[in-house]
């Protein structure tokens, strides 16, 4: 797990933010205002807007639980 | 006593075990040597144990290093924290391998813990050692640093289970509180909102939430990924 993070923290073409967005299931051509996506058993929600930005991650209660 | 010049500072280092480092200026530093910080050094090498026994793939055996600072400029100057007093990672490094230790002050050092044991303060400093472990790997990002630490103890550690105030918190936590990883990049982990509350929790910050959220999102995706590669290879 670390040197994952690792990668990132060197990886001078990609910023922290696509890495992680594409990561957590973002896909570059997600152009719409709005986007919920629930995967894994609704385990989270994203919401984006116009310039792709991430304005809300929100997690369900269970996600929390291991 | 190892002695290390920083900026014009001297510190003397004295190795409280196999690992655990404090630096201190040389009058401090004297009386580390005669017990002072006996129960701060205690408790915090209580959670550094505790981390000792996490499953992360070490590089080398984990140091954990503390720079003993008076409160005041001298504290913000070379831990770069903006508050006069409390923990924060210090700017300079007393471990090679783990080049970023912790500054605390001298008061909290000197007298320790005066409250009880609570998971509220458990997950805070094993938050600020997390910062110490990660460090062997990068320290360049803010939002992974941050994030790796409120990882650490809440994920790694599953205190979140034990937490019922931060997951309260965090479930209540709105979607219009979250902040971006490029909010925080650009801006710093501390939005002006947060410096106006400073008694507040650190970990009840929406920069903190932010980032811990961010990276438990991240590291199941990496950790779902590499069950997919495993069993792939298992057929």
């Amino acid at each position: 797990m670390l040197s994952e993070f690792e990668k990132l923290s060197k990886n001078p073409n990609v910023s922290v933010f696509e890495e992680m967005a594409k990561l957590v299931g973002l896909s570059s051509d997600i152009l719409t205002n709005t986007i919920q996506m629930q995967k894994e058993g609704q385990a989270y929600v994203l919401k984006l807007d116009k310039s792709k930005q991430v304005i809300s991650l929100k997690y369900k209660k269970d996600f929390l639980n291991r | 006593m190892e002695k290390m010049n920083v900026d014009g500072a001297v510190f003397e280092v004295c190795e409280i075990n196999s690992h655990l480092k404090v630096a201190a200026f040389p009058q401090m530093a004297q009386k580390i040597k005669k017990g002072c910080g006996e129960n701060f050094l205690s408790v915090m090498d209580g959670y550094a144990c505790d981390l000792l026994k996490l499953p992360l793939e070490y590089k080398t055996p984990p140091m954990f290093s503390f720079v003993v600072l008076p409160r005041g400029d001298v504290f913000k100057q070379f831990s770069g924290c903006p508050f006069p007093h409390g923990m924060a990672a210090a700017r300079f490094a007393v471990d090679a391998n783990y080049p970023v230790p912790l500054a605390v002050d001298e008061v909290w050092f000197e007298h320790g813990f005066m409250s009880e044991e609570s998971i509220e303060r458990k997950v805070g400093l094993c938050h600020e050692l997390a910062h110490t472990l990660h460090s062997a790997w990068f320290d360049n990002k803010e939002v992974l640093c941050e994030g790796f630490a409120e990882l650490l103890p809440h994920y790694l550690m599953n205190l979140e289970n034990q937490n019922a105030r931060h997951r309260q918190v965090i479930e209540a936590f709105t979607q219009d509180k979250m902040r971006t990883v490029a909010d925080i990049d650009q801006n710093g982990m501390f939005s002006s909102e947060d410096l106006k509350q400073r008694n507040k929790n650190t970990q009840e910050r929406e920069g903190y939430m932010s980032v811990y959220l961010w990276m438990l999102g991240y590291t199941k995706r990496v950790e779902k990924s590499l069950v997919l590669i495993s069993l792939k290879q298992l057929t």
